[in-house]
């Protein structure tokens, strides 16, 4: 943060040694000299009425107010022979145009004395005079200024000397004056249009904006001062170089608002009232800077920077932040800058001729640049350490996720296991236990004969078998189901002399069809079974399967009937407690049991839908 | 035609009791042992190969499936397991260790003699759930099966028409109907199966050579 400030004590320091730049033995200064208002492009002759003494610095609005055109500064050079080397005279500060004379030849000049236009007040100009010029004995010379009216005219100083004495003294001042600038004008333009690009992908930073029309501004400011010759029309060339100062306070304020975060949208619509007010108004009165309309003006724009001056300096002192500290500070010395180029223009710092605040602008500028900088790699930083702490949490959630879902899988295996040992319990306790106590009990009672217990153990290993069968995996295959129970079936029905007619067509597998639902297709095919071989007086059990496509109200199935050519059934018969039973258990698995029974047999008929799952 | 021999392994006393009088009471057969454990059964291998094995699963010293295993591979021998409920894990387990038969420890006597007989006659018998997992054991079907040409498994694949039986059988069908609906004798049919189960144990035992030679634990030449 601090090199920024460095740089611009560096840069000030420089100035300094600049501005008091010693001069040689080989060199006058002008101070005593004469001067005639004579609005003659030539020098008029120093024989003419009406020459005075005048002391330099001259300044016409303090010397004759209100005087413009052009006006003649003479002096004499005494030399005791002609000089081998070349002389110069350097005009350090003069307004607005100048030519040089010597003994009535012109040596040089800077713009045009009969026409206006040209502005090169702030340019130090050198002008060589050749030693053929010159002569043993007093030699005239005359500086002629043209200025307009009611701004500044006159000449600040000059100095006569050997050309090799003053050049390097010249070169010091165009290299800060001129060169200097034109680096500071071309950065501060790159700047801005590097923080203008920025503001253009990321709209909502508005500070990036105001910085950038700032910056262009304050280029626009620098502008006014190193242009030689602005082309057009002087009046506009004024208006337009006084108007910038107004832009150049309100834009620096709403930056620095905005640098602060702070939203002040009504001060800020009068400050661009202001500066809008003001560009529009000053081209009614005056451009001169002491006019009094013009003076007000300024001291809007001189509001506006102190105000944000303040803004800054109590943000700094209570945030303590170094970037902070530095922008109050930069603001504050920009100010006195601003301070200081005003009093030089109202002509009270009569011995100064350095305009300031064009070089601390830029260099506010560049600070402010790094420390928009910094910010936006600041952003970058935390958003990226956001990021990665993101990266981070969502990771830990997912291994808690991954915990939780593995706790759940756990849970749920658990839960099916419990639920599965519970099914086989009932089971076994419906069944098997039954039979086993019952053939406990035959056993018990010795008058019980010994193939009733055999056939109630029988029936108690068959069930078992069930109970097992069911428990291989079927995977929704009900023929396999079928085929298991018919092996079982086949030699009880064979023993009546019956026998089984397989008409089974091709199932497609049932979704979600389990162990508990496979034993109650087994149980209710052998109850049916059961039922037949007690009552029907049948010949032939058929056992056949097919589909039901999806009807009216009713999903699409598969089933199972089991049909004999007995006697069929009463009807009281047909809803008693065997039938119950296989119908509760078809409910139970989702299924319907129908019955059909006639002279020709009985259909039971077991309906399955096919998707369990619903 | 002498004889056949029968080795016969069961650790609970009344079943071998039993099984024991139903081989006596065929005169086709002969009653090599009867002993309650592996150990004795090994002994009893180490001197006579016998015409069918029948054991138990479970026995106290160790497991029916290695004695399956040293008779089943021996050719003009058979072994048959007795199991309670004849379900598929303890079945197939047992088939694929060689055995091409199994009892239902409550079959009634007459029974067991019976398919004894059959065995020896080239009879196997099957059910539907054992049918129906050999359909897919044999074909790519099966999730957990090799690729049908990835190696030896493919010299026992099964031919089109035990693939239709057993289908058949899967559905529930039995012998005499899958006999009738593919135009063979009802004998053809067990022959059939008889052939499978064979195959299966070969199956069983190229598919562990070839796993073992793919894990690097032999090397095949």
């Amino acid at each position: 943060m601090n090199r920024p400030a460095r740089a611009a004590a560096l840069v000030l320091l420089l100035l300094a040694c600049a501005a008091s730049g010693a001069a040689g033995e080989t060199v006058r200064e002008l101070d005593e000299v004469w001067f005639l208002q004579s609005d003659t492009p030539q020098p008029p002759a120093a024989e003419a009425p009406g020459w005075q003494r005048r002391r330099l610095p001259d300044d016409w609005n303090h010397s004759q107010p209100g005087r413009a055109g052009i006006g003649w500064y003479r002096t004499e050079l005494d030399l005791p022979e002609q000089p081998r080397q070349p002389w110069a005279v350097d005009v350090s500060r003069f307004w607005m145009n100048a030519a040089v004379y010597v003994n009535g030849i012109a040596v040089g000049g800077e713009g045009s004395l009969t026409r206006p236009g040209a502005s090169s007040w702030n340019r130090p100009l050198l002008f060589v005079i050749p030693p053929t010029l010159l002569h043993a004995g007093t030699n005239q010379m005359e500086i002629g200024v043209w200025a307009y009216r009611d701004v500044h005219g006159g000449l600040q100083g000059a100095e006569l000397g050997l050309e090799a004495a003053l050049r390097p003294l010249y070169e010091r001042r165009y290299f800060f004056k001129v060169t200097l600038n034109q680096a500071l004008l071309a950065s501060t333009l790159v700047m801005a249009a590097l923080v203008g690009l920025l503001w253009f992908r990321r709209r909502r930073d508005t500070v990036y904006a105001w910085f950038a029309l700032t910056s262009v501004c304050w280029g626009l400011k620098i502008f006014t001062f190193l242009v030689r010759d602005p082309r057009i029309d002087t009046f506009f060339w004024a208006w337009l170089a006084n108007a910038v100062n107004y832009w150049v306070a309100v834009s620096t304020g709403i930056m620095v608002h905005r640098y602060f975060g702070v939203f002040r949208p009504r001060l800020e619509r009068c400050m661009i009232g202001y500066a809008a007010v003001s560009t529009a108004l000053l081209p009614l009165f005056s451009l001169t800077h002491t006019h009094a309309v013009g003076v007000v003006l300024e001291l809007g724009a001189l509001a506006t920077v102190v105000h944000v001056g303040f803004l800054a300096a109590w943000r700094a002192w209570n945030s303590h932040r170094s970037d902070e500290i530095v922008l109050a500070g930069g603001i504050v010395s920009l100010i006195g800058l601003a301070v200081h180029d005003c009093l030089l223009d109202m002509g009270l710092l009569a011995q100064q001729d350095w305009y300031l605040m064009h070089y601390g602008a830029p260099v506010l500028c560049m600070v402010l640049a790094w420390l928009l900088t910094s910010r936006f790699v600041q952003a970058l930083n935390a958003s990226e350490a956001t990021a990665a702490e993101l990266e981070l949490r969502i990771e830990e959630k997912r291994r808690e996720l991954d915990q939780s879902y593995r706790r759940m899988q756990d849970l749920q295996r658990r839960q099916a296991v419990a639920e599965e040992r519970d099914r086989i319990m009932r089971d076994l306790h419906d069944g098997l236990g039954g039979q086993l106590v019952a053939a406990l009990a035959m056993s018990q009672r010795t008058e019980q004969p010994q193939p009733a217990i055999r056939q109630t153990l029988h029936d108690a290993l068959d069930d078992l078998r069930l109970v097992i069968d069911s428990l291989d995996p079927v995977d929704g295959d009900l023929l396999v189901l079928l085929g298991t129970a018919r092996a079982r079936l086949e030699p009880r029905l064979a023993q009546q002399g019956m026998r089984f007619e397989w008409q089974v067509n091709d199932l497609p597998s049932i979704q979600g069809f389990g162990p508990d639902k496979a034993l109650q297709v087994l149980r209710i095919v052998q109850e049916a079974v059961a039922n037949i071989l007690k009552h029907a007086r049948a010949r032939t059990v058929t056992i056949r399967t097919g589909t039901e496509p999806e009807g009216a109200g009713r999903p699409a199935a598969v089933f199972i009937e089991v049909i004999d050519d007995g006697a069929g059934m009463a009807v009281e018969r047909a809803g008693g407690r065997g039938l119950g039973n296989m119908r509760e258990r078809a409910s139970r698995i989702g299924g319907q049991l129908q019955l059909a029974t006639g002279e020709r047999g009985t259909t039971v008929r077991l309906s399955l839908p096919l998707d369990q799952a619903a | 035609m002498g004889l056949s021999t029968v080795l016969l392994v069961e650790d609970d006393p009344a079943t071998r009791a039993r099984v024991s009088e139903a081989i006596a009471c065929r005169p086709e057969l002969s009653l090599l042992a009867a002993v309650g454990t592996c150990a004795e059964a090994k002994e009893v291998l180490d001197r006579a190969t016998p015409r069918v094995l029948v054991t138990d699963l479970g026995l106290p010293d160790g497991s029916g499936i290695d004695l399956i295993r040293r008779v089943g591979g021996v050719p003009g021998s058979d072994c048959m397991v007795i199991t309670i409920f004849g379900d598929e894990r303890n079945v197939v387990a047992a088939l694929e260790a060689g055995a091409t038969g199994y009892l239902l420890k409550d079959d009634p006597a007459e029974d067991i003699g019976a398919a004894l007989v059959r065995l020896i006659d080239g009879g196997s018998p099957i059910s539907a759930k054992i049918a129906r997992y050999l359909v897919r054991r044999f074909h790519a079907g099966a999730p957990d099966a090799p690729p049908a040409s990835a190696g030896p498994v493919d010299s026992v694949s099964l031919t089109e028409r035990e693939t239709a039986v057993l289908e058949r059988i899967a559905k529930g069908f039995n012998y005499a109907e899958v006999a009738q609906s593919l135009g063979m004798s009802a004998n053809t049919v067990t022959s059939h199966i008889k052939h499978i189960y064979r195959k299966l144990a070969v199956h069983s035992r190229s598919e562990a050579v070839f796993e073992a030679a793919q894990l690097g634990l032999i090397r095949l030449r």
